[in-house]
């Protein structure tokens, strides 16, 4: 049951790198930096560099075993843990990204009800995005990573800093390495929600051509979102004392509140309606996978169980009431993508390694 | 079709145009008594084909929480009132001495407020200020927020906006610092600065202090400062370019300015090197005992605008607010000041 992709479905390596980059640059974004800072304050700095590290090293374990089967993680599960096994965790893996997918998308929402229209209906806003989706997705691989291309538009609105110079304070950098390995590991552990969205690339494997190469275009992908990390960390550290951060609920955009323009008034309209171009690439990428999954789960075709996910989405979405219930999500979903990434593919890569030594001494 | 469905919805939430709502660009807040509280706006009333005549229409009412008033206020008003527009925010002074925190919190928590709001503390009642007619060609509010720009963010005068308020609020080792503004002989004038303990009004700073003040917070390139001479002459030194820095050395604190001046009035005083080197040095003497008394006001209040306080703490290992305010107001704070005259204008 092995799945050969054909080659005009496939993207060139280096895309690797754009897909990456879309699935970190996510709406978590915009409120990256409150946990971290209250945690570590100054040195909050080290933390995403130490989560960095380990994102690393979980990239080049997962490239060991997909580089070994030559295929996606959907048919590695199967063939590892056999056929029931194997399924249940494809089911759980599509659930995780439908889960990914709705708090996203809701996070989304939030941000426009709270920030722009405030009698904005959650569920006529998540009708049309789901609708654009549906019709994004069902276009195939090569134009969602089209799709992703746009995340790369939200860099240029990260040169919104320099208009911050004036409140810079960098005298709160000081004193360097004043917190205890306790507080920075509790830090880095709150980053890792940020790093979330790796565990895409074993998904998309197979659609990239010479996907052998692509190992290094995701390696820049995140040493690419560990800069912007940095920067955005040390930019709140140095804008705003860690006790106001922890009143603020979306810091990304509260600094667009000090921007103005003769011909713009409120920056942080078009800053928080941008955020759109964050959440396509990952819901489209997260839809994707988890219909792939029920395509070979349940043996149907890609086009089919795509309403009955959106659908789904769509219910579970309309189903989240305020603030509160974000929140619980987000604690889910910052479970669930801790003990993926730094939990399961780590043992997986184990788990593999003992696997083909046994067979060799067998 | 998923297109047309885009282009269908794009209308679907409340549309605002501009001339079917009121704004308002100044609010002042004012206490009644210890829960009642008044809240005036000044909308401005634009006329169809005459736009340059804006004339304001006062608004004021009493109750206990600001948004309950505003509702109360667009009772009296034909259309919808929208604050996306506020610019400036004016509280009265007994308002300010009872504390700031609640009206603050309105102001941080609405998505439509901007964090550039300038904030000023009024000598008297908000609402008798906003009612003067101070400005005869522009809108108040307008007035207003130019009158704080070029005097506090581009002058010489220290002033906060909302952002740097609740920093140096929230901040541990800081106080926060508003200009005050007063109505005095049918204009508007900055008249001083109101210190913050917490976010009490509790001290006033005069016009020549707030000057001094501002030295010690930024660096500067801009002010005047008068230099009293032995023989009771007065000269007027501009300041065209001045640095400061702090230090903290066994728990003193050494404060370093150093400023490059210009004369700019020596009428009957030579300006020959000998003489300049004298007048460098009372500029000198004076500068440091004007800071040193201003230092010393600050203790005595145990307020800390300057933020020594974070000061001590970006340089020490485990700061401790509680330990640095039980020494700040015994602390040793020296003043060190370094004047450079450079030029003196186009004569001798």
């Amino acid at each position: 049951m092995t799945s050969r992709i054909q080659e005009r479905n496939t993207v060139s390596p280096y895309l690797t790198f754009v897909i990456v980059h879309a699935m970190l640059f996510g709406i978590d974004f915009l409120l990256l930096t409150i946990k971290p800072v209250q945690m570590a304050g100054q040195d909050a700095w080290t933390a995403v560099l130490l989560c960095s590290a380990g994102i690393h090293i979980v990239i080049v374990m997962m490239y060991s075993f997909l580089n070994r089967h030559q295929t996606d993680l959907i048919h590695i599960h199967i063939l590892l843990f056999g056929k029931w096994m194997g399924w249940m965790l494809n089911i759980l893996f599509a659930g995780y990204f439908l889960l990914v997918t709705v708090y996203q998308l809701r996070l989304f929402i939030e941000v426009i009800q709270v920030w722009v229209f405030p009698e904005m209906k959650t569920w006529s806003l998540a009708l049309v995005l789901l609708l654009i989706a549906f019709y994004i997705v069902s276009c195939g691989f090569r134009v969602i990573v089209g799709i992703c291309m746009f995340s790369l538009l939200n860099t240029i609105l990260f040169l919104t800093i320099f208009f911050m110079i004036p409140y810079f304070h960098f005298n709160n950098l000081l004193p360097a390495m004043s917190h205890s390995p306790h507080d920075i590991f509790g830090a880095t552990k709150e980053l890792t929600a940020s790093y979330m969205g790796i565990e895409i690339i074993p998904f998309c494997y197979p659609f990239i051509k010479t996907p052998r190469k692509s190992q290094k275009w995701a390696h820049w992908g995140v040493l690419s979102m560990t800069f912007i990390y940095v920067v955005e960390v040390i930019f709140a550290v140095i804008t705003f004392r860690p006790e106001q951060l922890s009143n603020e609920l979306w810091p990304g955009l509260t600094k667009y509140k000090f921007i103005q323009f003769p011909f713009v008034e409120r920056f942080e309209f078009i800053g928080s309606s941008v955020t759109v171009l964050r959440l396509f690439p990952i819901i489209c990428l997260c839809i994707w996978v988890a219909s792939r999954i029920m395509k070979f789960t349940f043996s149907i075709r890609q086009i089919r169980v795509l309403p009955v996910l959106l659908g789904v989405v769509f219910v579970a979405t309309c189903f989240i009431p305020n603030r509160i219930g974000v929140d619980v999500v987000q604690s889910w979903i910052k479970l669930s993508g801790i003990s993926v990434i730094f939990g399961y593919f780590p043992s997986l890569f184990l788990f593999d390694i003992l696997r083909a030594k046994v067979k060799k001494t067998k | 079709m998923v297109l047309m469905i885009c282009v269908l919805l794009t209308a679907c939430v409340k549309q605002q145009i501009l001339e079917r709502i009121n704004l308002f660009i100044v609010a002042g807040f004012d206490e009644i008594s210890r829960d009642q509280l008044e809240v005036t706006l000044a909308v401005p009333q634009f006329q169809a084909g005459k736009p340059e005549t804006v004339t304001d229409q006062m608004y004021s009412r009493t109750g206990h929480t600001s948004t309950g008033i505003r509702d109360t206020i667009a009772t009296q008003m034909d259309k919808p009132l929208q604050p996306g527009k506020l610019s400036v925010v004016i509280f009265g002074s007994a308002k300010a001495a009872s504390g700031l925190k609640k009206e603050l919190d309105i102001l941080l928590r609405n998505a439509y407020f901007s964090r550039k709001i300038y904030l000023a503390v009024v000598e008297g009642k908000a609402k008798e200020l906003l009612s003067e007619d101070f400005s005869k060609k522009d809108e108040k509010g307008m007035f207003l927020y130019q009158l704080l720009d070029s005097n506090t963010r581009k002058g010489a005068l220290p002033g906060q906006n909302l952002h740097e308020f609740e920093y140096a609020l929230v901040g541990k080792g800081m106080d926060s610092f508003l200009p005050i503004l007063q109505f005095h002989n049918d204009r508007i004038a900055v008249t001083g600065t109101a210190l913050f303990h917490k976010d009490k009004y509790v001290a006033a700073l005069d016009l020549n202090q707030s000057r001094l003040m501002k030295l010690l917070l930024q660096d500067m390139n801009q002010g005047f400062y008068e230099v009293k001479l032995d023989n009771g002459l007065f000269l007027a030194v501009e300041n065209v370019g001045s640095s400061v820095k702090y230090h903290l050395k066994n728990k003193a604190i050494t404060i370093n300015l150093s400023m490059k001046g210009k004369i700019r009035e020596a009428e009957g005083y030579p300006t020959s090197d000998e003489h300049l080197r004298s007048l460098t040095k009372r500029f000198k003497q004076q500068l440091i005992q004007e800071e040193t008394e201003l230092i010393k006001t600050f203790q005595k209040n145990a307020i800390d605008p300057l933020g020594l306080g974070d000061f001590a703490r970006s340089r020490t290992r485990h700061w401790n607010e509680e330990d640095w305010m039980r020494q700040y107001p015994m602390m040793n704070v020296d003043v060190d000041v370094q004047v450079n005259i450079m030029e003196s204008g186009i004569r001798q």
